[in-house]
């Protein structure tokens, strides 16, 4: 009980107000009955008793604040005291204020955004009953971030024999035309998958069932289930959905139920029906690429799994040694494999992370700077209170508090401003690509947290390193000098430092900025806004007649066809033969065209000879390069005539048997602006390709004008007049899928800029405050030397030769760094230099414009005046 | 020329208190008049300092207070000894006895 009664008294010393209140009424009642004691036993007067009383009292305010004291709380009121001075100091510096909230919020919210989105990526889990537990699997090859798709024979064997997985699963995403009544096809993706899912993921439908095992038999009746979110919007919520009839393609589907909100496996998905393959159909490492997923037993391990499905894989690895050579089975988070993100990778996002974090620390110091100061200017109120008892642990700590207020500040407006950022992005993301729905860019508790310790974090540069500086010295000096101190190396390095970082990154800034620009700027050396581009899946049938019969639309100039869209084609490596062999294994582009492509698109032939049908056969191996590939790997006029291999990634293994490929022409680029900044062109390899050998790829149609609005939905519909189960993906004008595929590059650009504006604009106050601090600290002989007759602008000189000797410095020294940085970026030394001075001419400006207030208060200084300040 | 009476030892005040609380709860004023008597004038506390006091003694759980109404009408803050602090005031008892002992030995030795 004694833990009782102590507890309850605490509780009740916590209310400030009913604590203090009690403290008066006893001390008033003691005294009270002292006087009344006095009065009667001593036949004292009532004055004279009271004063007795209050002498055998003792001091009742210094009683008093031994029982503050004794609460245990009197540190509430020092915070809510300094917090209150933090809060009136941002008021009374409104200029330093406005400069800090704004740089600290830029830092917080791009700050908050990284870590958002690398939790995201890193350790969301599926939104399901024991979604932690649900595991992908995948054959991983040597080259990271391509795996082995061809699974299935994988996912028979492993479904039998891992005794670690309850449940495994397999799928894959298909396009397919859905006719709803007499409308005309959509393309929509239709996941098939294995109803074994649905027990993975452990979600009950909202209404009818699931797919079961019945529906993968080749007998069973078609039958598909709906996404909430289709339900609603393509069939208005029917509540009689379930046995309706709907058609993929020509085949005729019955819904047997639909899933409830929220619920979109195994990525994105709103349709599913049952994946149906005949496993005596395909050999090992054959067939579609599927993703395959289960889900942990209870109690076994990722590490466990792992150790297991090595065994497998060993096993089969021996039993198919040619097939399974350079494969290996692995086992990860479901939502890591998605994203790619294993291994080292993880720890470079962390690493990314740690870089942006110090963004802040960036701005924290330079912010010192201005803190710095400003502290050192409250010397001698610093040095009061030091006399009146307060030590310097209490001192720091009130600076600190201050830095907390205003860090505070500034933390609050980045979350806002990164809150808004996230919600545009994830909207951004999914209008793009599959957002996978256990992703959910809001902010979570977590990201706050970080946010607030980032924050401590720059209140303790802020704060406590400038006071740590200023308490050092002894204070009593400065009770005779309020105004303060001089300023000594520290100083000096600090705006050395300062200037250097903005001259060290403002080069980079300017130079991917104005390469962005160059990039949007920059046509595709022909007019994208007549071409129309569709993914497509054709046999050989359909590919015929629907080129045929777009042939014969009047606003169709020329069709053809590749397997990428120009400018996108994937990466592959190549090693040349003969003297080019010690540039060993490089990177290119590579493609398969319909040998009329060069000519529908504008390219020019700039040696050589283009491809034609016979480069279109099995056994060929001429191939034709774009401008780009001479540049970057090859002598001008030397390509012609060399020949190359295909490896398998960057090990020396052979692809296509080894075949040699011999470069035939050289073609110029396009599209021919840059796919990124600072590129000059990428690389590519063009191979002929008949259209009966292109399976899926794109369909490239020229119009002969600017496509016009309707002309998609007219494009499906010829699609749909040849096969209504005619798979036509995304289709849109190439020009807005350029446009939307160099957006990413516009926000980088944003936010660089963003960025190296926020550091140049605290360079900016942070010289304004070391000229007005150097004219504050020198009125004095200011005013002396122009009573003598000393001439302003011979003053001014003397008082800022030596802040220009510190530009100077800085700029020097933030040259050096930002060289090496412009050298590895591939720049010339014309061009750097280039940069350089620019940026030395904008500091220039940066710092006079700083120096203007400060200057003209100097020179109106008047001696009479100068003279009177201490 | 009457006595100076000893200031009461800070180290002491604690057991002070508990014994003055163990005979009957009172307010702050009533300890000090308490002491006083009991001590036949020797100990003349500091009363202010009793209070500091009393709140330690009571976050410690070996006192409680409540606010009650005096023989003549005032509302006074009534403090009484808890069950852990008639332990407590044993305790004490004992080790001022242990000590008064010893140092009774010292002063004794010629």
């Amino acid at each position: 009980m004694k833990w009782f009664h102590g507890a309850f008294a605490r509780l009740r010393l916590l209310s400030r107000r009913a604590a203090e209140s009690r403290i008066d009424r006893e001390f008033a009642f003691h005294i009270d009955m002292e006087v009344e004691r006095l009065v009667r036993d001593k036949r004292m007067s009532a004055d004279e008793a009271r004063r007795l009383a209050l002498v055998a009292f003792g001091g009742v305010e210094a009683h008093k604040e031994a029982l503050r004291d004794g609460r245990g709380l009197a540190w509430i009121d020092r915070v809510s005291l300094d917090v209150r001075l933090g809060t009136r100091m941002l008021v009374k510096h409104p200029g330093l204020t406005l400069v800090a909230t704004f740089a600290i919020a830029v830092a917080i919210a791009i700050g908050a955004m990284f870590f958002e989105v690398i939790s995201a990526v890193l350790y969301s889990t599926i939104p399901v009953d024991g979604g932690d537990r649900i595991v992908a699997l995948e054959l991983a090859s040597e080259t990271p971030g391509s795996p082995e798709r061809r699974l299935f024979q994988d996912y028979l064997s492993w479904r039998e024999e891992l005794s670690s997985i309850a449940d495994l699963a397999a799928y894959r995403t298909v396009e397919r035309n859905l006719t709803l009544g007499d409308g005309a096809p959509q393309a929509i993706r239709v996941t098939e998958i294995t109803a074994s899912a649905f027990r993975v993921a452990r979600t009950p439908p909202l209404l009818g069932r699931h797919l079961v095992a019945d529906d993968e038999q080749p007998s069973a009746p078609l039958v598909i289930v709906l996404g909430h979110d289709v339900w609603q919007s393509r069939f208005a919520g029917d509540a009689t959905i379930l046995g309706r009839t709907i058609v993929l393609g020509v085949t005729p589907h019955v819904v047997v139920g639909v899933m409830p909100a929220g619920f979109a496996f195994p990525v994105d998905d709103q349709f599913w029906t049952a994946l149906r393959l005949n496993p005596s159909a395909y050999d090992r490492l054959e067939g579609p690429g599927l993703r395959i997923f289960g889900r942990l037993k209870p109690g076994v391990t990722l590490d466990s799994t792992q150790r297991e499905l090595t065994r497998l894989g060993e096993r089969t690895a021996a039993a198919y040694p040619t097939q399974y050579r350079r494969l290996r089975p692995v086992v990860m988070p479901y939502t890591r494999e998605h994203f790619g993100i294993t291994g080292p990778r993880v720890w470079l996002l962390w690493i990314v992370q740690l870089i942006v974090s110090g963004l802040l620390v960036v701005v924290a110091v330079n912010l010192a700077i201005l803190v710095y100061a400003r502290t050192v200017a409250r010397l001698g109120e610093i040095a009061v209170r030091s006399a009146l008892g307060a030590s310097r642990a209490r001192i720091l700590a009130q600076l600190f508090m201050e830095a907390l207020v205003l860090t505070g500040v500034g933390t609050i407006a980045g979350l806002l401003a990164a809150s808004i950022a996230l919600v545009r992005m994830q909207s951004w993301i999914g209008s793009m690509e599959r957002m996978p729905f256990w992703i959910d860019l809001r902010l979570s508790p977590w990201t706050v947290l970080y946010a607030a310790l980032m924050a401590v974090v720059a209140a303790a540069i802020l704060g406590v390193v400038p006071g740590v500086k200023v308490t050092g010295r002894p204070l009593h000096r400065y009770l005779r000098e309020v105004s303060g101190a001089t300023l000594g190396r520290s100083w000096t390095a600090l705006v050395v430092a300062q200037v250097a970082i903005v001259v060290a990154i403002l080069p980079a800034t300017i130079y991917v900025v104005s390469e962005v620009v160059r990039l949007q700027m920059a046509g595709a050396g022909f007019p994208a806004d007549q071409f129309l581009v569709a993914q497509v899946h054709l046999n050989e049938r359909q590919r015929v007649a629907l080129v045929g019969r777009l042939q014969r639309e009047p606003a169709v100039s020329a069709v053809t066809f590749s397997t990428f869209i120009p400018g996108y084609e994937p990466g592959r490596f190549i090693e040349f033969e003969g003297a080019a062999q010690s540039a060993g294994i490089v990177e290119t582009n590579a493609v398969h065209v319909d040998p009329g492509m060069f000519e529908t698109y504008e390219a020019r032939m700039l040696a050589g000879r283009g491809l034609d049908r016979s480069d279109a056969g099995e056994m060929a191996t001429a191939v034709v390069v774009n401008h780009a590939f001479v540049r970057r790997f090859l002598e001008e006029g030397g390509a012609l005539g060399r020949r190359f291999r295909y490896t398998r990634g960057w090990s020396r293994d052979d692809v296509d048997g080894g075949r040699r490929y011999e470069i035939v022409g050289v073609v110029s680029n396009y599209p021919s602006f840059p796919p990124s900044p600072g590129s000059d062109g990428q690389p590519t390899v063009y191979h002929a390709a008949s259209i009966a050998q292109i399976g899926s790829g794109v369909l490239s149609l020229r119009l002969r004008g600017v496509v016009p609005d309707d002309f998609i939905g007219t494009f499906r519909q010829i699609g749909a007049e040849i096969d209504p189960a005619l798979p036509l993906g995304e289709v849109m004008p190439l020009s807005e899928f350029y446009r939307e595929n160099r957006s990413p590059w516009r926000y980088v650009a944003w936010s660089l800029a963003l960025v190296t504006s926020t550091v140049l604009l605290l360079s900016a106050a942070g010289m304004y405050a070391l000229m007005s601090f150097t004219v504050a600290g020198r009125t004095r002989e200011i005013g002396i030397r122009t009573a003598l007759g000393a001439q302003p602008r011979q003053l001014l000189a003397s008082v800022f030769g030596r802040i220009t000797r510190q530009l100077t410095t800085g700029w020097f020294v933030g040259s050096l760094l930002s060289a090496g940085a412009l050298s590895a970026a591939g720049l010339t030394a014309g061009r750097a230099a280039a940069l350089l001075l620019v940026v030395g001419a904008i500091v220039l400006v940066v710092g006079s414009l700083a120096a203007f207030g400060p200057a003209r208060r100097g020179l109106r200084i008047q001696a009479i005046d100068a003279l009177k300040t201490d | 020329m009457a006595e100076r009476p000893i200031d009461a030892f800070r180290g002491s005040l604690d057991l002070l208190v508990l014994k003055t609380l163990s005979l009957s709860p009172t307010h702050g004023w009533g300890i000090s008049q308490r002491v006083q008597q009991m001590s036949s004038g020797e100990f003349e506390m500091n009363q202010g300092s009793l209070y500091p006091a009393l709140q330690r003694l009571e976050k410690d759980g070996l006192i409680t207070s409540e606010w009650g109404v005096t023989d003549n009408n005032r509302q006074a803050r009534y403090y009484r000894l808890t069950a852990a602090g008639r332990r407590a005031l044993g305790r004490e008892v004992d080790d001022w006895k242990r000590f008064a002992a010893a140092l009774d030995a010292v002063l004794r030795t010629s």
